[in-house]
């Protein structure tokens, strides 16, 4: 499923009778937002049958003036249920990103395992804000684990970029695209 | 510093210990509930400037404007009208010596360790015991080269000028409800002033005692660290369980100079009865060093987020904090790191255990402000549950408006590793001294920075927590 310049909210079952994944086959959700704009999205995902197994991965580019929040949830109520939440993004100019990650175990989920992964990258004079949650009502969990960094590019490989002849502007954007792959 | 024997004066602290009331013959026992006039009784007991009195009416009439909290633990049973703001049990107060105090109090103190412990490791102690200081004394060799140590209701007397220079300015009377009552009512605690370059070898001691019920408690401790100085203060706290309501909205300022450096240690266990709501701020300056270290076991409630604000250039700030809640606790506690100055640098670690039904959450905040270049933050929050009815949580707010920032945080919640468990038991060793012992190795991090009698106190409320014998 793969959803571009995704705005408003959303909420997705997943259930052994309602979209069924089959021998630990992932649900791929696929979020991307690389279009001027200001947007709001919220995604909730709602893992209710045994095995249930859901990948979110999100790529989002904040320039201009945009403004671009996304809070995206996956709430674990089964057994054995694997999710995790990739969201990667980069803000330049004067924009805002900001990236709500939950992963939210409820006391019926058994031995889950939940991970949620955001990431920025600020250019000028872009600003960020992160909000990993992690709710747990259950200690059977295999593992449950959130990390989240905002950073500035690297500058190591700037000055490679550059050195090699490559403007500024241009190795901040091939750096940019790479780290949005 | 410390002989062989001290290593073993927490063992056999008991909860006893710590629950059991004291008979006491009280002086002053100021009505329940709060009004204009008991406000200004208080003041007019402690023979205020009216500086203070204004700063109380005016942080009243604020308490009684601003709403609770909307977040977080359910502060609604807290019933305002049924605590009582002021008592004084002691005839002397501020005692210089501890032959001078009232043998029941004297006791109180005794069985917590605290003039053996003075005599032996620390620089200076204050023990307030309800809303006064009943003792406070600070070693010759530090008062000669000028630092201050005194109980805060003496200070306001002797070194007035001072005090108004900085009270109030760290954490503001409009901060929030329990800031705003905290100003109103406020009685007892501590103001440190260390000069320019003097490091303070030993640490500082508080104890905060609360005995009656429905008892409240307030005092407000002010910290100054002159450029270059350094100083370690300690603070612990305790209060008996009743079955009925306490309050503790205390409140700790701190201001580091360039280049300073202050460590605040505090181990926190006051009865299962007790809202917690006390708020720690320190502001830092350039090339400052400021540390929270705490440990938070005892209260019903707990709304607790020690702050930083770097205002200086390479001002650095580390948290590290343990959390335990049991059953029937919520412990709502984090870190707030906001940094408005250059190349700063911040570490936090937040490790946290829930047990019998307990709810655990983690609360942080780490804000770089649009001219802070070159920040560096990182923050790790681990939880670990030890049964299936407990609950935990890890809300972290952080907010860049730099794009030189670098801010990470990690986090993960689990329970005792099976394998590791096994691992222990197939060498001999019983399942819950096994579990004390992966707590022990979880908690380590934050527990060797404490002096070692502070840390063999730590471990052992940990492993009464463990037993499972609290009410």
């Amino acid at each position: 499923m793969k959803l571009k310049n995704p705005t408003g909210t959303k909420r997705i079952v997943i259930d052994n009778n309602d979209v069924t994944t089959r021998h630990g086959a992932p649900l791929q959700i696929t979020l991307e937002d690389f279009d001027r704009g200001s947007r709001e999205f919220n995604l909730e995902v709602i893992l209710k049958g045994e095995n249930a197994h859901c990948e979110i991965q999100g790529r989002a580019t904040a320039q201009g003036e945009d403004k671009k929040i996304w809070n995206v949830k996956q709430v674990f109520e089964g057994k054995n249920q694997i999710g995790k939440i990739e969201l990667r993004g980069t803000a330049s100019e004067k924009s805002f990103l900001q990236f709500d990650g939950t992963a939210e175990l409820t006391h019926k989920s058994v031995d889950a395992d939940a991970q949620v992964r955001e990431k920025i990258i600020l250019f000028d004079e872009a600003r960020g804000k992160l909000l990993p949650i992690l709710t747990v009502k259950t200690d059977k969990v295999l593992g449950a684990s959130h990390s989240a960094s905002i950073a500035p590019v690297s500058e190591d490989q700037l000055l490679y970029l550059q050195s090699r002849g490559i403007s500024q502007k241009e190795a901040e954007n091939v750096l940019r695209e790479g780290f949005l792959k | 510093m410390s002989d062989p024997q001290s290593k073993v004066q927490f063992q056999d602290i008991s909860r006893n210990d710590l629950d059991r009331a004291n008979a006491s013959d009280y002086v002053h026992q100021f009505p329940k509930g709060l009004n204009k006039k008991i406000v200004q009784r208080i003041s007019e007991n402690k023979k205020e400037p009216s500086w203070m009195l204004d700063i109380r009416f005016r942080a009243l009439e604020t308490f009684e404007k601003l709403p609770l909290p909307t977040w977080g633990p359910d502060l609604s049973k807290l019933d305002f009208k049924n605590i009582r703001y002021f008592s004084t049990a002691s005839e002397n107060p501020h005692a210089k010596s501890w032959d001078e105090v009232s043998p029941e109090i004297k006791r109180t103190f005794e069985r917590l360790r605290i003039p053996e412990a003075e005599k032996a490791v620390l620089a200076g102690v204050g023990a307030q015991y309800e809303s006064e200081n009943v003792y406070h004394n600070l070693k010759k060799e530090w008062d000669d080269q000028g630092v201050i140590f005194e109980d805060f209701d003496v200070a306001v007397q002797k070194y007035s000028d001072l005090v108004r220079k900085y009270f109030s300015k760290c954490v503001p009377i409009l901060d929030h409800k329990f800031a705003a009552l905290h100003y109103a009512v406020t009685s007892g605690g501590t103001f440190l002033y260390v000069p320019k370059g003097i490091k303070i070898t030993q640490p500082l001691q508080a104890y905060f005692r609360m005995n009656s019920m429905n008892q409240g408690q307030f005092e407000h401790t002010l910290i100054i660290v002159e450029d270059e100085a350094d100083a370690h203060y300690i603070e612990g706290c305790s209060a008996p369980k009743y079955g009925s309501q306490s309050l503790h909205a205390g409140c700790v300022e701190v201001f580091v100079g360039k280049g300073a450096k202050m460590r605040y240690s505090s181990v926190e266990n006051w009865s299962k009865d007790t809202y917690n709501l006390n708020t720690k701020r320190a502001i830092v300056g350039d090339h400052g060093r400021m540390e929270w270290i705490g440990g938070n076991l005892g209260s019903g409630v707990t709304m607790l987020y020690p702050c930083s604000i770097l205002v200086g250039n390479y001002a650095q700030a580390d948290h590290l904090g343990v959390a335990f809640a049991n059953a029937g606790q919520n412990q709502d506690t984090g870190a707030k790191v906001i940094i408005h100055g250059k190349n700063c640098r911040s570490k936090i670690v937040a490790k946290s255990l829930s047990k019998g039904g307990g709810t655990s959450t983690y609360r942080g905040m780490v804000s770089v402000s649009k001219n802070a270049q070159n920040a560096i933050v990182n923050v790790e929050c681990d939880a670990l549950m030890l049964d299936d009815h407990s609950l935990s949580d890890t809300i972290p707010h952080i907010k860049c408006e730099n794009s030189t920032a670098s801010i990470t945080h990690e986090a993960s919640a689990g329970k005792i590793s099976e394998e590791v468990l096994l691992y222990f038991q197939s060498r001999g060793i019983d399942e819950e001294v096994a579990k004390g012992m992966i707590v022990n190795g979880f908690l380590d991090e934050i527990v060797k920075t404490l002096p070692l009698e502070y840390a063999a106190e730590l471990n052992r409320l940990i492993e009464l927590e463990m037993e499972g014998s609290i009410g």
